[in-house]
């Protein structure tokens, strides 16, 4: 600028903060011998690397449940399988340690009982017909509520050679899919799959399979209802379920064009292609495949008639379905964070659309409007990993009942103690209520590429809408 | 030829580059101003943006470096007569800082679903830098996305509105209107 312009009234004291701060010699890299744009971090950068460390070998659970897929690793090592041929659906087999049960801390505790659809993954087999052919161990049940213990359901399909799954619908039960479900949880209602409004239909993303004995695929969109399992998207696309709305599939799209080598549908898709980059997003009719484009963002959630942008850790940037419109909610003042290294979570939506999510602070926040929030739950202050600031919630839903949310309340070395809140989507300013359940699940040492993840003891997954009853 | 100056501004001491490559004539300029000149002219602010918008040492590093490295590989593509030097490079380093943040972001919101992991702050970054620097970075952090970007071109890069207008893609007025705005928010949350 010149130095003639006028400045701005509340530029002088700004600028002063800035003045004397000066670049370090390390950003004159462009007169290195061969260096390339990124390299310095995109290649050998630590989220990356712990990313995929976290998909291949640890799972500690966000708030629980969280999948160790120890068959995924097996195979990953030339498909020697350690697992015992057939799973033996035992209820001695649950990872999940109960604790002593806790006296009904309130009247409400009462009358909510309910359990959640898991599947927990053991570590396969080879097929004895085939032994390049792996057979994974998926051991179906449901998880109660109350007390975190783990039941299986023997009536439950015993899955065949190829990569499969398993989804609970309501209506009809299990659900075998034709290729594994990436890396999505199915409970959430924002993970990286998507139920129906309904609950009654579930929507995913196919991961590469090179094992498969359907063709290998990428990205594809399948949607699995009591009828079974089939693609509605394109081939050769590669996209990321983002949620089902009464739009339609909300989906981010991995274009071949972006110059970059995806290799994986699903979450791989951005664990090792198009990595994080901004990609467009499109509506898909789920009874036609027709497609409509809403928007080129890098939103993580749909829901309502929204995609779902958190921009740093204060804003929420709301795009809408049917216009791609843009709109920057702000938190209330209250819940707002300074750190720019952490970002708001959206873990739900109430009936109206509205987000529901945990802040930065550690808050379970319905946002209702730019700079309107209802607070649900507190700021814990004892879940806190050292060196991290995890997310304390994890949700499921319930259908016809709410919003089941679990709260992560203590972590120590071997165990993390998880409280069970009750949340009606459909009333909204009712505080979330507890329900006064607690339990404690062991937290899986890490372990590293390679080693043998035998050892450790599966965890279940929530695998479909918690059934109240 | 063309002349890359620093003047030393009237306001807070700071070191304000002024870019007279805009008058260039024909290209291309690479062959007459080397790179090196470019950089030591705009290291300091293309840095200080950096630092506005992501509030770390470390990352506004990355982002620099990249930045730099980005212009050196198009310099000698670059023609005066699509914008000045400096709007050019902010652009550049702009975009750079929007990608650095998107990729990082979907990475934390990707891992914290996965493992439970990524929400990391490092300590060290923030206690190196003065208070008041700080201070100034974690509110402008509170800002949205654009606000953002517009402060911290116009206060830490040091652009002209006309500059800030180019690197935006909008009219000089509106970057005027939409700065002065941004930079009222900011005076509140900093009297907090």
């Amino acid at each position: 600028m010149t130095v003639d312009e006028e400045l701005l009234p509340d530029e002088i004291a700004l600028r002063a903060a800035f003045a004397p701060v000066r670049a370090p010699a390390s950003t004159r890299r462009y007169a290195r011998p061969g260096v390339r744009l990124g390299a310095g971090w995109r290649a050998g950068s630590r989220p990356l690397r712990i990313a995929l460390s976290a998909v291949v070998a640890v799972a500690v659970g966000v708030g629980t449940f969280a999948v160790l897929r120890t068959a995924e690793m097996n195979r990953s090592n030339g498909g020697r399988g350690t697992g015992v041929a057939g799973a033996s659906p035992t209820a001695s087999g649950s990872p999940l340690v109960s604790a002593a049960p806790t006296p009904m801390a309130s009247p409400s505790a009462a009358t909510l009982t309910c359990r959640v659809p898991a599947v927990e993954y053991g570590a396969g087999f080879e097929s004895a017909s085939d032994p390049v052919t792996w057979v994974p161990s998926v051991t179906a049940g449901f998880v109660d509520c109350r007390t975190g213990a783990f039941t299986v359901d023997p009536s439950a399909p015993r899955l065949g050679a190829g990569d499969h799954d398993l989804v609970h619908i309501p209506s009809a039960g299990w659900i075998e899919t034709t290729t594994g479900l990436a890396g999505c949880y199915q409970d959430a209602p924002t993970a990286d799959c998507g139920w129906s409004p309904s609950g009654q239909e579930f929507a995913y993303a196919d991961d590469t399979c090179t094992t498969c004995t359907v063709a290998p695929s990428a990205g594809r969109v399948h949607v699995v209802d009591g009828s079974g399992d089939r693609v509605i998207s394109p081939a050769g696309e590669m996209d990321r379920v983002l949620g089902w709305t009464d739009e339609g599939i909300v989906v981010a799209r991995v274009e071949a064009s972006s110059g970059e080598t995806a290799v994986g549908g699903g979450s791989g898709a951005f664990l090792a292609g198009d990595f994080g980059a901004v990609l467009p997003d499109y509506l898909i009719d789920p009874a036609t495949g027709q497609e409509t484009y809403i928007a080129t963002t890098d939103a993580l959630a749909a829901g309502g008639d929204a995609l779902w942008e958190t921009d740093g850790p204060s804003t929420l940037v709301q795009y809408e379905l049917t216009t791609g419109a843009e709109n920057t909610w702000y938190l209330p003042a209250a819940y707002q964070a300074v750190s720019v290294n952490e970002v708001i979570s959206v873990v739900g939506f109430d009936a109206q659309g509205d987000p529901l999510i945990v802040s930065p602070s550690g808050y379970l926040l319905l946002v209702t409007g730019p700079g309107a929030a209802d607070m649900l739950g507190p700021a814990s202050q004892t879940y806190q990993i050292p060196g991290t600031a995890d997310d304390p919630y994890e949700a499921a839903l319930v259908p016809g009942g709410g919003l089941l949310v679990l709260e992560l309340t203590a972590i120590t070395g071997t165990t993390e103690t998880v409280e069970s809140l009750s949340w009606d989507p459909a009333n909204p300013s009712a505080a979330a209520r507890d329900v006064g359940a607690s339990f404690s699940i062991p937290v899986p040492a890490p372990v590293t590429p390679g080693s043998d993840s035998s050892q450790l003891a599966p965890l279940p997954v929530f695998a479909g809408a918690a059934l109240a009853s | 030829m063309a002349m890359i100056g620093a003047t030393m501004s009237q306001t807070g001491g700071e070191m304000l580059a002024r870019d007279d490559t805009a008058d260039a004539v024909s290209p291309p300029i690479a062959q007459t101003i080397p790179f090196d000149q470019v950089y030591e002219a705009h290291a300091d602010a293309v840095y200080r943006f950096c630092l506005s918008q992501v509030g770390r040492s470390s990352l506004a590093e990355e982002i620099a470096a990249d930045t730099f490295v980005a212009a050196f590989a198009a310099y000698g593509r670059y023609r005066p007569e699509r914008g000045a030097l400096r709007a050019w490079l902010f652009r550049i380093a702009r975009n750079t800082a929007i990608d650095h943040h998107r990729r990082t972001r979907r990475t934390q919101e990707l891992l914290a679903r996965l493992a439970g992991h990524g929400h990391e702050t490092r300590v060290e970054d923030v206690v190196e830098l003065r208070e008041d620097t700080r201070r100034a970075a974690a509110a402008i952090a509170r800002l949205s996305r654009r606000d953002r970007q517009l402060v911290g071109l116009r206060v830490a890069g040091g652009l002209s509105f006309a500059e800030l207008a180019t690197v935006m893609g909008i009219g000089e007025g509106a970057a005027r209107t939409a700065t002065s705005r941004a930079l009222q928010r900011l005076r509140g949350w900093m009297e907090e």
